[in-house]
């Protein structure tokens, strides 16, 4: 221990000690000091001695160190707690609102929390997930995520960063049948043998490796396995699909984590779908979706070149139309970067901003309350604080003593939330269609938690401790001095004039007033869009998929149906209308100049009476008839904006093609809007089945229903169509679904986010009147002798109660100022996400505005009405 | 001036700083005492009454630079301020009165 020079170092722990308990000024000159004699010591006496001395010393300080600060302080903090508690008791109802409205803000925080954690932890449990990558397609008017058949295999081949490569295609809604069993399954993919290697969806039993590269198999996962095969044995079992095809049964998955973005109930082999040839397989069929798996070394740039060099060299027309290019997104970036639409479940990271921000909002909102009350209510405090301050309290004891107040309330309602959180996470559930669990043990939950609490109860306490801890004892203690004029003494101007209070109002209804703004909007899209959308003025439009026999029979079907009084017409499409699946670039037409742009059109095989079963209207030319037989396979209808696109004039009777068919246009059909408007618009191309047999699997019958006004004769005409359909048909059961339906189901995003907004504005609103009521009741029991004074002098009660809401009104009404832009900016930015949209509309500001000056009134005349009414003598005999 | 009493411990320190002149800081401060006393002092109460001292004002200190016997920390030195040195002398005086006449001490001295 003994260093050169001859110094020789004291104990360090001691010494670190000694700093700890007593930073004398911040010099540590008694450190200094105690160091100097131990050398001295050392050299006297023995190093062995020195350092006995030494901490010898330092053991001596603690006992002292101890009274002077643990033990004291101690002592505080029971103090404190018991103040608080008994301040709680003494004012219940405004405690109460404190709490519960803390409890309430924290308990929207933490739900909000929870949610948006989920959103986060999407397509994190891939152990390559590093390395994985989806293909994106960024085109001239959309972004979406398709590629051709042969794209995958190509690129595997030609490019070395590639290390491995799967195509998934979402299947149709297929029959399943084993034994007794059988359902329609909408939730199954093809995919190839590599998925299982990519992707760490574990396997519960049997094995991909050998098994999977025979097209005639599949993958189940663990509960679909249970619902057709119960407890047996699902290995090497044969499940039948559409009552045609057998597949063997060679292995079970577990089942798919909720937070994936992939989700199936099964896998069939992409080979497949290849054998069966249901969908486009060439090089400008982009139907599939492909996903990579990049070596670790690789330059993302250069693999997106590689990507669109080799499609390129194939000859894939929309790249070499430099219509499209290929790119890249990160597999943890896939979820919450939604592009396109293809029936995939997909979050938005927006919302993710946007309500973190909206969980903010209502928590500060909450914390508003608190401040506002404790401020309001700091003249009963004020003489306990001059008090203590005699009886030497310093500024920071005052301050901590406040701080731990609000932070004690701030866990009393953190232990109230928890439990109103728990009580309404089934609520919360199925509002946000998760499922979300709330388990308190997990670390991040609890720390969360206590680090939401923590900064409540800091944010709420910081204004009302600072505030008190700076009031002069001989101002508080002096008795003949009133409130107003202490207050006048005390403060700056700033604070005087209540303008803390009220610009915390302010924002609090601010706050509030863009939640209903926004929620207003929600709505307003949504109707508007449901406007727009295809919908049936008076009839409605039923749609049951072609399975088994119907194919084959059709003619029959329809036949038969039609018989029905109140069935007015039926007729076939390829896919339900909602479906995006079908795009192709393949189509030409008449006067198409060689540096025209390809147009991605969709395609829509359809049945005589199409049109008319859906009401949609032909603007020229004539629908599909089967008076004309040239119409099957060579004739084509086209939707407006197609006409639009393409640049034809006079269309009807020129030249079009599609893939390898010509024919003409017969006619034009009025744009009609089936998918979600977050689209645009389509060019859509209609083309006649020529086989019937030949069908997608996906296929629907429209059948269009009389309007009808009694729930019996609907009923009754729906039996009517199923004896039809289990006449015709062994296999697949009778199923049906409403149009309007389908459609409005592709809002259901749109439509939990106004009911989540709705909810919230209301949270946030409740929080906000809560703590107006509690300081308008403070106000108006300050000024219970003017009021007197001023009944006496023969004011009426409307002068009072306008007299005490006029300060409120103008808080509000600044409120709206405030709130008006942000909410106009915040809204329309929104909007922007829809292809088609309305505009905020200029009644939405007044109704939000309205509708929190109207509550805020109402929560305030609860309070100034009853000390208007009150006697005056009762009133001037007060204190 | 007002007459500031002082209590019999706070004199020895004022003495020791007053004799050890620049070299006045805790370690020779507590040095003296012991030959002065006898008795050895904690470097606590020491540095308590030199700080009560300083905010009397008749002691004022600054930090001289760091040595390494110190662990490389400076020595606080003290000095006496013109208010230090009166009492001082005021306290002399009034000793000096109190005691004088009073023979028989000073023969067995």
């Amino acid at each position: 221990m003994v260093l050169k020079d001859g110094y020789s170092r004291p104990p360090r722990f001691s010494e670190w000690l000694l700093k700890r308990l007593f930073p004398d000024r911040g010099d540590y000159v008694l450190v200094g000091d105690l160091s100097e004699t131990f050398q001295l010591l050392a050299r006297e006496r023995g190093l062995a001695h020195a350092r006995y001395w030494y901490r010898l010393q330092v053991l001596k300080a603690i006992p002292a160190f101890f009274k002077d600060f643990v033990y004291w302080r101690a002592v505080m903090f029971q103090n404190y707690f018991k103040l608080a508690f008994r301040h709680m008791k003494r004012q219940k109802a405004y405690s109460f609102i404190n709490i519960a409205g803390l409890a309430i803000g924290i308990c929207c925080a933490l739900l909000i929390l929870l949610w948006v954690r989920d959103e986060l932890s999407y397509d994190k449990f891939h152990e390559h997930r590093q390395d994985l990558y989806r293909v994106t397609c960024i085109g001239t008017e959309t972004n979406f995520f398709g590629s051709p058949a042969p794209f995958a295999p190509a690129i595997i081949a030609e490019i070395p960063e590639v290390v491995d490569a799967t195509r998934m295609l979402k299947a149709a809604r297929y029959v399943f049948k084993y034994k007794d069993s059988v359902f329609y399954e909408n939730n199954g993919i093809s995919a190839d043998p590599s998925f299982f290697e990519m992707f760490s969806f574990p396997l519960v039993r049997g094995e991909v490796k050998t098994t999977f590269s025979d097209p005639m198999t599949i993958a189940l996962s663990e509960s679909m396995a249970k619902k057709y095969f119960g407890d047996e044995d699902p290995l090497d079992k044969m499940i039948e699909v559409e009552g045609q095809t057998s597949l063997k049964v060679v292995a079970v998955l577990a089942d798919i984590p909720p937070n994936s973005h992939i989700q199936f109930d099964y896998v069939i082999p992409h080979k497949l779908v290849e054998v069966r040839r249901m969908y486009g397989l060439k090089w400008g069929d982009f139907h599939f979706m492909t996903y990579i798996k990049a070596a670790p070394q690789r330059d993302e740039q250069v693999l997106i070149g590689k990507l669109n060099e080799v499609s390129e060299q194939h000859g894939c027309p929309q790249i070499v139309q430099k219509q499209l290019t290929f790119s890249i997104q990160p597999m943890d970036e896939i979820y919450l970067n939604p592009l396109g639409n293809y029936d995939i479940p997909l979050g938005d990271k927006r919302y993710v901003y946007l309500f973190s921000l909206i969980a903010a909002f209502i928590l500060s909102i909450a914390c508003i309350n608190f401040i506002n009350l404790s401020t309001a209510r700091s003249e009963r405090r004020a003489r306990e604080v001059g008090l203590r301050k005699v009886v030497g309290a310093n500024r920071m004891q005052i301050v901590r003593q406040f701080f731990g107040e609000s932070v004690i309330l701030a866990f009393l309602s953190l232990g109230l939330a928890i439990g109103l959180a728990s009580f309404l996470m089934p609520v919360f559930n199925s509002l946000t269609g998760k499922s979300l669990a709330f388990d308190l043990l997990s670390p991040d939950v609890l720390i969360g938690l206590v680090a939401i609490t923590c900064l409540a109860g800091l944010l709420a306490g910081l204004y009302p401790a600072l505030f008190l801890a700076s009031f002069e004892p001989v101002n508080v203690l002096r008795s003949n001095l009133s409130w107003r004029a202490l207050l006048k003494k005390q403060s700056s101007r700033f604070m005087r004039k209540g303008t803390m209070r009220r610009i915390l109002v302010v924002t609090q209804f601010a706050l509030s007033i863009i939640l209903i703004l926004a929620t207003t909007v929600v709505y307003h899209q949504l109707s508007y869009m449901r406007s727009q959308s295809w919908s049936m003025k008076d009839d409605i439009l039923l749609h049951v998929p072609v399975k088994d026999s119907i194919p084959a029979k059709y003619d029959v079907f329809k036949t038969e149906l039609l018989q029905h009084p109140q069935i007015t017409a039926v007729a076939i499409k390829d896919v339900v209308p909602t479906s995006l699946r079908n795009n192709t670039a393949y189509v030409g037409w008449e006067g198409k100049t060689p540096d025209q742009d390809w147009i991605h059109m969709e395609t829509t095989r359809i049945g005589f009476d199409y049109f008319k079963t859906m009401g949609m209207d032909i603007v020229e030319g004539r629908g599909f008839s089967p008076d004309y037989p040239g119409d099957v396979g060579s004739g084509f209808v086209l939707n407006e904006e197609a006409i639009d696109k393409t640049g034809m004039e006079d269309p009807v009777g020129k030249m079009f093609r599609l893939y390898g068919m010509r024919g003409s246009i017969v006619g034009v059909v009025k744009n009609t809007h089936f998918h979600s408007l977050r689209i645009a618009l389509k060019p859509q191309v209609f083309y006649l089945f020529t086989y019937m047999r030949n069908q997608s699997p996906g296929g629907v019958v429209l059948i269009r229903v009389r309007g009808i006004d009694s729930e019996a004769v609907l009923s009754n005409t729906i039996s009517f169509i199923e004896s039809t359909w289990t006449g015709m048909n062994s296999f697949a059961p009778f199923e049906y679904h409403f149009l309007d339906e389908t459609i409005d189901a592709q809002y259901q995003n749109e439509q939990r986010l106004g009911r989540l907004f709705s909810y919230f504005a209301f949270l946030a609103i409740f929080i906000s009147c809560l703590g107006l009521f509690g300081l308008a009741s403070f106000m108006t029991e300050q000024r219970t002798k003017e009021i007197g004074i001023r009944k006496a002098m023969g004011a009426s009660i409307k002068d009072i109660v306008l007299l005490l809401s006029k300060d409120f009104t103008r808080c509000v009404l600044m409120a709206n100022l405030i709130a008006w832009p942000i909410g106009w900016y915040v809204m329309s930015r929104w909007l922007q996400n829809f292809a088609s949209r309305t505009s905020v509309a200029w009644w939405s500001f007044i109704a939000a505005g309205g509708l929190a000056l109207a509550i805020a009134w109402l929560t305030v005349s609860l309070q100034t009405l009853k000390s208007a009414r009150a006697n005056p003598v009762d009133s001037l005999r007060y204190e | 001036m007002t007459k500031k009493f002082i209590s019999r411990t706070e004199e020895y320190i004022l003495l020791a700083v007053m004799r050890l002149q620049n070299e006045a800081y805790g370690v020779a401060i507590r040095n003296q005492l012991k030959i002065v006393t006898g008795e050895t002092w904690a470097f606590g109460a020491v540095h308590v009454m030199l700080t009560r001292l300083e905010k009397k004002g008749l002691l004022e200190s600054s930090l001289a630079d760091p040595t390494p016997q110190r662990g490389g920390r400076s020595k606080r030195i003290y000095k006496m301020t013109s208010l230090g040195v009166k009492t001082l002398e005021q306290i002399k005086e009034v000793q000096d009165r109190v005691w004088s006449g009073l023979s028989k001490f000073s023969a067995a001295e």
